[in-house]
Formats: structure tokens, sequence, C-alpha cells
């Protein structure tokens, strides 16, 4: 058989196949909003790129779509045709930044023939999934809405102009093989997730509900430190946490027997073990670079490295002073000027066997500490501003002094996966201050392996929508899906 | 080991997860290098394609949840955010999800439902600093976003890109 005839059967066969597991298909439309000559409809010409079969730039980005769309009708169940009313459009952007693009239910649905919860907030298509029928019709919407269930606009300038992050425009590509590029078929499936039922529409800074009434995400959002999940809380207590960082969580069957398959064991922490006063378990962030963290993890005294009288940034050698002060210990430094590869790398240059970071900013969690180099061989990890201030209170910040006190282990808890909690129920990203439109409605940021429904899009992403690579086919399963 | 060899499962779970398996390996394949097309469109089982009655560009429908993307300096790799994208991303005033933004209906049989409107929708937008770098954010709705184009740079340290 030739190649490509092979190659094209064996892509019918694999959707067929998909289409017929366990009887998991929806149909989706994808109406082009777009005007002639723009968006989906630009007759520019281009190459075909990662079995992108298009011709026009429109074309690809059509396909594009397409794609995303098949990958999700084939993962989920539904009688009722989906509509997507999708354009691509300029959206604000500018040489280094920009507006990848947004995707939302139209309407939400409660109290529905057939709602399994009710008066609980269900995204227009999993509504319709659940009444066997299009609760919103074309006559029931708008001329322009046409009924369709998700809105999604896409940037139409991304890469392509010198004021919209120039030279990194969306991979059109269907391979995944998107290099440095932002890939469209990934963006495409995180928004049309939202849009399908990944998100509260219940107000984050708030904590009040749509119309006195809380979404089915609700149902499932527990607070680990309230003992409550978001439908048994006051509007107060939703709005405290949605900042309570790290300790809400995802509490659904589904999710939760999957996560073991997905999220790698081993929560990145720092513990303190002397003196009394700092003793107790910190949240950190794991570094890109250096060996993995692992248990028990790594025990040494913590010495601050000091420069100009207050703790350092590490950017050049050690002093002869720090040398000693960190020889054989953790070198405790602070975040700014350079790379977090070239402070561990100083560090460990001057004899440290271990790194902490302190954050300067006032944020939690923690984030990674990211960048690469193969010459790290200790490890590293991040704590917050408020944890690193902590310490330093322990700590006598003159360049002669030899000892701080301060005794931690760098490791992990191999009881729990990263990015869930010590029961196994995975967190949701609730990070301090709040972020309007990334708050709540996503995974955690700790989360390892990456999940496509985190709050930033990772370069590692596949397109796959479920275990073992990914938990959204779960958390949608959960909520009725 | 596969991590799906880590931890016992569940009876009930196992299956579930086994089915997910097959589909996780069936989407894994289904990214060939060619698809059924005519005229350079997919021609794909479950999908198809409809033009609007009429152009709807720029016209405002609810949306959430904006994407955005962080790109490193040095690697060209996309990246998370940072700490102070983290924290310009929350100095936007408009609150996500404002519950004037829907207007529900209730039809006679206890039916509700809410149409969402443009108040729920995500911008990321990008601000130039004092210093010549430029700080990412996203925001929720319009105003936010003009606020976040416009607000006084964050008093953090002077760092860029993601690993420092």
């Amino acid at each position: 058989m030739h190649a490509d005839r092979f190659l094209r059967t064996a892509a019918v066969a694999a959707l067929v196949a998909l289409a017929g597991w366990a009887h998991a298909a929806a149909n989706i439309t994808i109406v082009n909003g777009n005007a002639a000559g723009v968006g989906f409809n630009d007759t520019t010409p281009v190459a075909p790129v990662g079995g992108n079969p298009g011709t026009t730039l429109g074309q690809q980005r059509l396909n594009a779509f397409q794609y995303a769309a098949s990958l999700w009708g084939q993962a989920i169940d539904s009688s009722v045709e989906i509509r997507v009313l999708a354009t691509f459009e300029p959206l604000a952007c500018t040489a280094t930044g920009a507006t990848l693009g947004s995707a939302g239910p139209r309407f939400v649905e409660s109290d529905f023939p057939g709602a399994p919860v009710a008066g609980a907030w269900y995204h227009i298509a999993l509504a319709n999934k659940l009444a066997g029928t299009d609760l919103v019709t074309p006559a029931d919407d708008t001329p322009a809405g046409g009924g369709a269930e998700i809105r999604a606009r896409f940037n139409s300038r991304l890469g392509l102009f010198a004021d919209c992050l120039p030279g990194s425009p969306f991979y059109l590509g269907l391979d995944a093989n998107h290099g440095t590029a932002i890939d469209l078929v990934t963006v495409l499936l995180h928004e049309f997730g939202h849009g399908l039922g990944f998100s509260t529409t219940t107000a984050g800074t708030t904590g009040a509900f749509l119309a006195g009434q809380p979404s089915i995400y609700d149902h499932f959002a527990y607070d680990n430190t309230a003992g409550k999940a978001w439908v048994q809380m006051t509007d107060a207590e939703r709005a405290a946490s949605a900042v309570n960082a790290r300790q809400l969580v995802w509490n659904g069957a589904n999710v939760t027997a999957a996560a073991p398959s997905v999220l790698l064991p081993g929560t990145p922490q720092m513990e303190i073990l002397a003196p009394s006063a700092l003793q107790g378990v910190y949240l950190a962030g794991a570094a890109a670079f250096g060996p993995r963290l692992e248990a028990p993890g790594l025990t040494r005294q913590v010495m601050p490295v000091v420069e100009n009288n207050t703790l350092g940034q590490a950017c050049t050698p050690f002093s002869d002073e720090n040398q000693r002060a960190v020889k054989n210990r953790i070198a405790l430094v602070v975040r700014g000027t350079c790379t977090f590869v070239v402070k561990v790398l100083n560090a460990q240059n001057a004899g440290a066997v271990g790194v902490i970071v302190v954050e300067n900013v006032a944020t939690t969690p923690p984030a990674e500490l990211a960048g690469a180099d193969p010459a790290i061989t200790i490890p590293a990890v991040r704590v917050t501003l408020a944890d690193g201030q902590k310490l330093l209170s322990q700590m006598d910040l003159t360049p002669s002094n030899r000892s701080s006190g301060v005794v931690a282990r760098l490791g992990v808890d191999p009881s729990q996966l990263a990015g869930a909690d010590k029961a196994g129920r995975v967190m949701l990203y609730t990070p301090n201050p709040f972020v309007g439109g990334s708050s709540v409605s996503h995974w955690d940021t700790s989360a390892s392996r990456n999940l496509l429904m985190e709050p930033a899009i990772n370069a590692d992403l596949t397109h796959v929508l479920a275990p073992p690579r990914d938990l959204t086919l779960p958390m949608f399963k959960d909520i009725g899906w | 080991m596969k991590p799906m060899d880590r931890a016992p499962v569940a009876g009930a779970a196992r299956f579930v997860l086994l089915g997910w398996a097959v589909v996780a390996a069936h989407a894994a394949t289904a990214a060939p290098p060619q698809l059924p097309s005519e005229g350079g469109l997919l021609m794909l089982p479950n999908v198809r394609v409809e033009n609007a009655a009429r152009p709807v560009e720029g016209q405002g429908t609810r949306a959430s949840a904006g994407v955005r993307a962080y790109k490193d300096r040095e690697t060209g790799q996309l990246r998370k955010a940072t700490p102070e994208e983290q924290q310009a991303e929350a100095e936007a005033p408009a609150p996500a999800n404002d519950p004037a933004g829907a207007r529900v209906s209730v039809m006679a049989n206890g039916r509700k439902s809410a149409a969402l409107d443009e108040t729920f929708m995500s911008y990321s937008v990008v601000r130039r600093n004092a210093d010549g770098s430029l700080d990412t954010r996203c925001v929720t709705g319009e105003t936010a976003a003009q606020h976040a184009m416009h607000a006084r740079t964050p008093a953090t340290a002077k760092e860029h890109g993601h690993a420092r």
C-alpha cells in the first residue's frame, strides 16, 4: 500500500475506533463568523504543515479548529449537536505578549429536565446532553448567536506583525510538533474545555453565586482548610477559599481515581527541623534543573549568602566568607537580577549542597525555579517571601557567621502526588492574590505532569485529554459528561 | 515503570482508567501527518463547518478564561508565569464572573437559563515598564484591560524572563 494511503487509512481507522469507544461521540459544528477575506477566510497562501492540508491561512485555521473539535467530539458523548461560533480577529497584543484567544459557554442552565443536581448551573452543551435536547435553539437566541453553545475568538495577528509577539505565530500543524511556536490545537483544546464545562460561574472575588445558584463545578470544589465544599460556604468563605493557596481541591471520584496514573508522586516541600520556632513543612517550588527532589531528601544547616550586609542574590562567584559559610550546607539566596541557574551554579561552585531561593514578590504558592543547566548537580527550591523572611528572622547576617541554627530538609513527600493533596484530590488554582479569569477554574500549576487545564499553556502538552496523560476527561466525567 | 502501575486503583476506577487509556492512545495516534481532506479542508467524521448568517467579528458575547502565553526570551520556549506576572494579573479591578453580567430567564417548567455577557470576557494585555521591560497580565473585562494597560509598574525587582 502506498505510504500516504496507508497513513490516511490508519488515521480514519483511529478516528472511527475512537468514536466507538464507550459510545463516546458528539457532533460539533464550527460556525465561521468571519467576513470574506479575513480570519477563517484569509486567502493568504501557505504551505501545508504538520498534517494540516490547508493551502490558505484561513483553511489552516479552520482545519486546526476542526481537528481540536474532532478530538473533543471523540472524547465526549452527546446526542445534541454542539455549535461553536468562532472567529479569528485582532485581539490585544504587543511585541512581547498577546491574547491568544478565549472561549466560554454562551448560556448556563439549571433545573432542566434530566438535571442530575437541582439548583446548579450547567454549561449549555452539558445541559443539552443531559436533557437530550437543544435547550436554546436558534429561535431562542439572538440572530448573531444563532443558538451556538460556545463562543470562541482567537487572535488573527499573533506572530504576524511586529507589534504582536513577532516570530511566535500559532503553529497550525496538527501533530503537536510546534517547537517554540504556540500550538493552536492545544490552545483550542484548552478553550473548548472551558466552554464545555471546565469553569465555575461563581465570582471568585466576592464568592457570590450567579443569580443565587452555584455551578455544578462548585459542588466539587472543596476547601481543605474550611472542610467544606463551595456549595456549603457563605460568600465570604468562598472568597477566602479562592485565595487559599493549594487548599482548594477537586473532590470528584473520577479525577481522584485517575490522578495516580497521571500525576507524579512526590510533592516538593521544605521542612524546617530546627529551631523549634520554625519547625514545620513549608511550600516549595521545585527546580526544573538539577537533580529531582527525592525522599527523604537533603538535610543540612541553612546558611545565608550575605552581600552588602543583606541576603545576597548570588549572581557572582561567592566571596571567601560566603564560601566558608555555605560549604556542605544549604545556601539561602534571594531571587533577582540573574537567572536561577546562575545562582545555583555559583552556590554549587562554592561547595553548597543545596539552595533555597527566597521569592522577592509577595505571592503564594512559590513558583518552580525555571531554567536549564546540565552542570547543576545539587537540588534547589523556591520558597515564598513570607517564609524566607521567617527564616531570616532567625539568622545572623554577619558575614563571618558560621552557624545559623536553622536546619532544613529539601525533599518530597512521597505519599503526596505532585498537584494533589494528601488524600489524592487534585488541587485547583488559587493563588494569592486572586487572578481574575484564572483562579479556581484551572488546575494548580504544581501539577506534574503539566495538565491541559492549568492556567498557562505549557510547551510539553500533547493533544491528549485522558489519563495517563491528562485529567480533563475524568473531570468532565465528574460533572456529568 | 509506568505511572499507571505505581498505585493500586479500585476495580471500577481501574476499568474507567483503562477506558481513558484507550482514548488517550487513540488520541495520540489521531495526529498523523495526513487526514481526509477535500480542497485543503479536513473532512472529519464528527465535525462540520458552516458559515454564520452574518459576520460577528468584534461583537461581544460571553467568553471566559483567556489563555495567555509567556515566552522565555533566551530559549524561545513557552513557560509558566513569573510571580510578577501573576501579581500583575491580579491587580485588575474588574471581577470575574460578575453576576450582574448575566440575563436570567425562568421557564414555566422551573428551568432557568442565564445568557452570559461580555463582563465574563478575559483579556490578556501587555504593558511597557519604565525600564523598557514588559509585563503581561490576564484580566477580565475591557475596563480591567484598559486599567492594566496603563497601571503603574509594580515595585518588584528588575527581573525578566522565566529564569530570574
